[in-house]
């Protein structure tokens, strides 16, 4: 496939993705259709990390799999807690979510403090102090 | 990290308050843009990020320690949105499109819900992030007299709720913690085989997560459209036989109406005392997570149904089964 057709493919499964999402907002405001918000959120984001590793720019899947797997050894006992606990266990996404934000914010700056120009500095800054603000809170 | 901890009862749930908290979280915040801003004057300047990284990080664990249990719910909620406007920032600097639409969803719709839980509570933004709520409860618990209670056990409450025709069960965090969910179900099937109507009364803010009786109540399968919203149910309240309190406080504190002095004043409740008789369910006397004692328990139609959550309502279940 060339690479032109390719960026067509992911552009689209993104816009898919995203319009899952926004679905998935809509239906989890009812409970009659809650389940199927979920459904559709939980689609749409293992579309847009599919789609992500077919990314040209993944060099490596080595690095893509490891954290992967580890992640999921996490997660999966994570997402079997019991109900009662779920708020805390949300509180807990919530500071791993900001945890991996903050962190690629500051490899973003170490890997391009070259030649990093005054307004990409600042999304990252800004970037930067929200998710490390929030990982220790929430 | 310390909200989880907090509901986790790993910290300890009180807010944790100290004198010029305000100015100082304002101050170790307003440091962290400085030095953001430094950083965009002059991006080369590598000492200053990771100090830029740690202020940001002890700004974090200032936000939380002084809110209490009861305003976790919206303090969550709050800090959903966040992760989710650093993850849409994160999508500007990696140039991911999707990353900024997913992450500006997730942070705008955290953010509408921390509104909307705001409201339900009449209280103001920034007096949730900075009042913190429920200090006040230790002088205004001691000043109490001694009032007397009325309490019952539960072949009283099988036969009180088996007579009544119209019955609001209103669940807090009491069943949550008990995991009463499923031992409600039951005690919603034996009173509507017994011809009463059995509804369920959901404040915006019962238990410590956004929809959190729904989710309980749903994982018990009981039908959704049992499920009343507060503004919807409040005006059957006197026309209701029995309002059936599992575990639930200061949702029903009437103080929130009447007693201007009380922390919640001004909190749109569940309007529990207009009710014929009201029972409770309810562990000790000991107040909820706002600390605030709760007249409606000092009434002449209320009962207290002193027991675990889950225990109690299989009695209840029990002896509404051996009577019929």
């Amino acid at each position: 496939m060339s690479e032109l057709a390719l960026q067509q493919y992911l552009d689209f499964a993104y816009i898919a993705a995203v319009v899952l999402f926004i679905l998935s907002l809509r239906f989890l405001s009812s409970p009659t259709t809650a389940r199927m918000g979920v459904l559709a959120g939980e689609i749409g984001a293992a579309l847009a990390v599919v789609a992500t590793l077919f990314n040209p720019e993944v060099a490596q899947y080595k690095w893509v799999l490891i954290p992967l797997i580890i992640g999921a050894g996490v997660g999966i006992p994570l997402g079997m807690v019991h109900m009662t606990a779920v708020p805390q266990r949300t509180a807990l996404s919530h500071a791993f979510g900001a945890l991996s934000a903050a962190m690629i914010g500051i490899a973003e700056y170490y890997v391009g403090t070259r030649s990093v120009t005054r307004f990409q500095m600042g999304e990252i800054a800004l970037e930067v102090i929200i998710g490390s603000l929030t990982s220790p809170a929430a | 990290m310390i909200a989880a901890g907090k509901l986790q009862e790993i910290l300890p749930q009180r807010p944790i308050v100290y004198r010029g908290q305000n100015i100082v979280s304002l101050s170790v915040l307003a440091a962290a843009l400085g030095l953001a801003v430094a950083l965009v004057v002059n991006p080369s300047n590598t000492l200053l990020f990771p100090i830029m990284v740690i202020v940001a990080l002890i700004f974090g664990m200032l936000l939380v320690t002084p809110i209490g249990g009861a305003d976790m719910p919206t303090v969550i909620s709050l800090l959903n949105s966040y992760a989710g406007f650093s993850a849409a920032l994160l999508g500007f600097v990696l140039n991911s499109k999707v990353l900024v639409v997913a992450g500006a969803l997730d942070g705008s719709s955290g953010f509408i819900l921390s509104v909307i839980m705001c409201k339900a509570m009449n209280r103001s933004f920034t007096n949730v992030m900075f009042g913190a709520f429920g200090q006040v409860q230790a002088s205004a618990a001691a000043a109490q007299e001694e009032r007397v209670v009325r309490s019952a056990n539960a072949e009283e409450a099988a036969a009180i709720l088996s007579a009544a025709n119209k019955v609001v069960i209103v669940p807090g965090y009491g069943m949550a913690v008990a995991q009463a969910q499923h031992k409600v179900r039951e005690l919603y099937d034996s009173l509507t085989k017994k011809g009463v109507d059995v509804r369920f009364a959901i404040h915006p803010v019962a238990g410590r997560m956004p929809g959190h009786m729904n989710v309980l109540l749903a994982e018990a399968d009981i039908p959704y459209d049992r499920l009343i919203e507060m503004d919807e149910i409040n005006g059957d309240f006197p026309q209701t036989d029995v309002a059936l309190i599992i575990g639930a406080n200061d949702v029903t504190n009437p103080a929130a109406r009447t007693d201007q002095s009380s922390p919640i004043f001004g909190m749109p409740i569940l309007d529990v005392d207009k009710a014929h008789s009201v029972m409770v369910i309810k562990r000790s006397m000991n107040p909820g997570f706002a600390g605030i004692d709760n007249p409606l328990y000092y009434l002449d139609q209320t009962l207290m149904l002193f027991g675990d959550a889950k225990q109690f309502v299989g009695a209840i279940v029990r002896e509404l089964g051996g009577g019929h």
